[in-house]
């Protein structure tokens, strides 16, 4: 410790945030600025995370997000609207309370370029955001090249619903038109994508609905790999709640799509067999999203590579990408996950600005899954550095226990509730 | 007021809690380890520990409550338990002590959401 300097300057910057958490009630924001800018592109559960932190850990740094969105809608819980279980307003959050609680500079507008040797993001209107550090928190690209006939144009007719919006609409509108008796295909792609154990719950709470609704139908989940996400505890779920309306078929089972007809509403997996549905929804492979590639932080998986220790790019100095667009396994892509990474990537870009060695990681990840509104499962894991490679803590971790009672179920199922309510806060502040 | 000293002060303000000796003998103590590893209990319990609904929240409440559910959970002695003893066998005894003084050192209130 003697041989650890310590400025003056550092110790004042540590009592001061102190005295600016007691202000935050009643005063407004400080904006910061002599500490540094940071411009965090995304303005999801990773972005505005981050945003939020890095004013926590040190309030002289000027944090500006860009956003072009007004609200953001969550993919989490965005099959409970699919369902008909939850409005889609309630899976919208805004900015205000990162601007005005938090100090975050806002800025809505879609950053078209990032020049990484001036350090300046370019927006679409042509001006210019120099900054000190850069965070991205691009979320995920459907990987329109990845699977024949299925484009952006093929969503329209098939939609992938993989991010909240109107492709959700989209989706849940034809889940209200069906027939009693339809066919729902849900197509699920090879790993790595969003959100693991995503289509499984999809499955789960449009059975519910088609269940209650449309009895007579049925759904085919076709899937490109052999095992998934909480596999047994979904098993035992769809038997005990819907009988034998969802078939699953595994990679093994040829259960891979390999061509997608969407206006017919039909897929052809590996060895020919043709399915046609009354609704079909394809999850495509998916890819970092844009800005990602354009910063250049991306290498030939589509995804981005990160120093584990701050998740700062392998590739770019001074650009750190956090959440789904990362290759952070055994991390899922996951809000959890997102929420996690960005609250240590915010600390070691504080560190960075500072001058100061980044803290030693530690993350975490919960998620649950609703097969019905009382019905919850969940997995768990903390990840730490061990080697220098991300890697989830030995005989830690794991997914609910089989064969629990139906209290047990009803717990995970409003913890799945709470959990929302409590990362969303911690990711945007009060709901506005 | 000497170097060491204010490094000490300026911990216990930041993190509020007080850096053990064999934490403080290493190379880079950072009064920012325990924050960030408290950070892994925000995304359920509320950022600070501080919402409660069906989860307990955590600020304000004491140190050996604390300390002894966190514990229990480790020893998968709380019947009934969900996903924290998966989570807290990530801990060790020492993180699990710094995340009790943590949060007890933290106020319970505060509807607000803290900075």
């Amino acid at each position: 410790m003697a041989g650890v300097p310590i400025s003056r300057r550092a110790v004042l910057r540590f009592l001061g945030l102190g005295v600016a958490a007691l202000g935050a009630r009643g005063f407004p924001a400080i904006a910061g600025g002599d500490g540094g800018h940071v411009v965090v592109v995304g303005g999801g559960f990773g972005g505005a995370t981050a945003a939020r932190y890095i004013r926590r850990f040190d309030p002289s740094i000027r944090v500006t997000l860009v956003e072009p969105r007004a609200r953001f809608y969550t993919c989490p819980f965005s099959n409970l609207y699919l369902a008909g279980l939850r409005s889609f307003d309630k899976l919208g959050h805004g900015y205000d309370a990162l601007r005005r609680i938090h100090g975050v500079d806002v800025v809505p507008a879609w950053v078209e370029d990032v020049d990484t040797v001036a350090r300046h993001v370019r927006l679409r209107d042509g001006s210019r955001l120099a900054y000190d550090r850069l965070l991205l928190s691009p979320g995920v690209d459907m990987d329109w090249q990845a699977l024949e006939g299925y484009d952006a144009a093929a969503s329209e007719h098939a939609p992938h619903a993989w991010k909240a919006g109107s492709q959700s609409h989209r989706l849940r509108r034809q889940l209200e038109a069906m027939d009693d008796g339809g066919v729902f295909i849900l197509s699920a792609p090879a790993n790595p994508y969003r959100c693991p154990p995503g289509p499984y719950e999809r499955v789960s709470l449009i059975a519910h609905f088609l269940k209650r609704h449309k009895p007579r139908s049925k759904i085919l989940l076709l899937d490109a790999k052999d095992g998934f996400s909480k596999q047994p505890l979904f098993m035992e779920g769809w038997q005990a709640l819907y009988g034998g309306m969802i078939e699953w078929v595994g990679l093994s089972a040829d259960g891979r799509v390999l061509r997608v007809d969407a206006r017919r509403r039909e897929v052809e997996t590996e060895f020919g067999a043709r399915h046609r549905a009354a609704v079909l929804n394809v999850v495509p492979p998916q890819k970092a999203g844009l800005i990602a590639h354009r910063a250049g932080v991306t290498d030939r998986s589509g995804w981005v590579p990160v120093k584990p220790e701050t998740f700062e790019s392998r590739q770019v100095d001074n650009v750190y990408v956090v959440g789904d667009a990362t290759v952070a396994a055994p991390m899922p892509k996951s809000a959890f996950c997102a929420n996690s990474q960005a609250r240590m990537a915010a600390a070691a870009i504080v560190a960075s600005l500072q001058n100061r060695a980044p803290p030693e990681p530690v993350w975490a990840n919960t998620c649950y899954s609703l097969l019905a509104p009382e019905y919850g499962i969940s997995v768990a894991g903390v990840y730490r550095l061990i080697d220098g490679e991300i890697a989830e803590v030995p005989n830690s971790g794991g997914i609910s226990p089989l064969e629990a009672g139906s209290d047990f179920r009803a717990r995970e199922a409003r913890y799945a509730q709470r959990w929302y309510a409590s990362i969303c806060d911690d990711t945007w502040g009060p709901r506005g | 007021m000497a170097v060491k000293q204010l490094r000490w002060l300026a911990a216990g303000v930041v993190s509020g809690l007080v850096v053990s000796t064999a934490h403080a003998a290493a190379a880079e103590p950072d009064p920012r380890r325990t924050e960030l590893l408290a950070g892994v209990c925000f995304s359920c319990h509320g950022t600070d520990g501080r919402h409660g609904g069906d989860f307990e929240p955590l600020a304000g409440r004491s140190y050996e409550a604390l300390q002894d559910t966190l514990l229990a959970f480790r020893a998968d002695t709380v019947p009934g338990a969900t996903v924290m003893p998966r989570l807290v066998k990530g801990l060790d005894e020492d993180e699990i002590r710094a995340l009790a003084r943590y949060f007890s050192s933290l106020e319970a209130s505060s509807a607000e959401v803290s900075r």
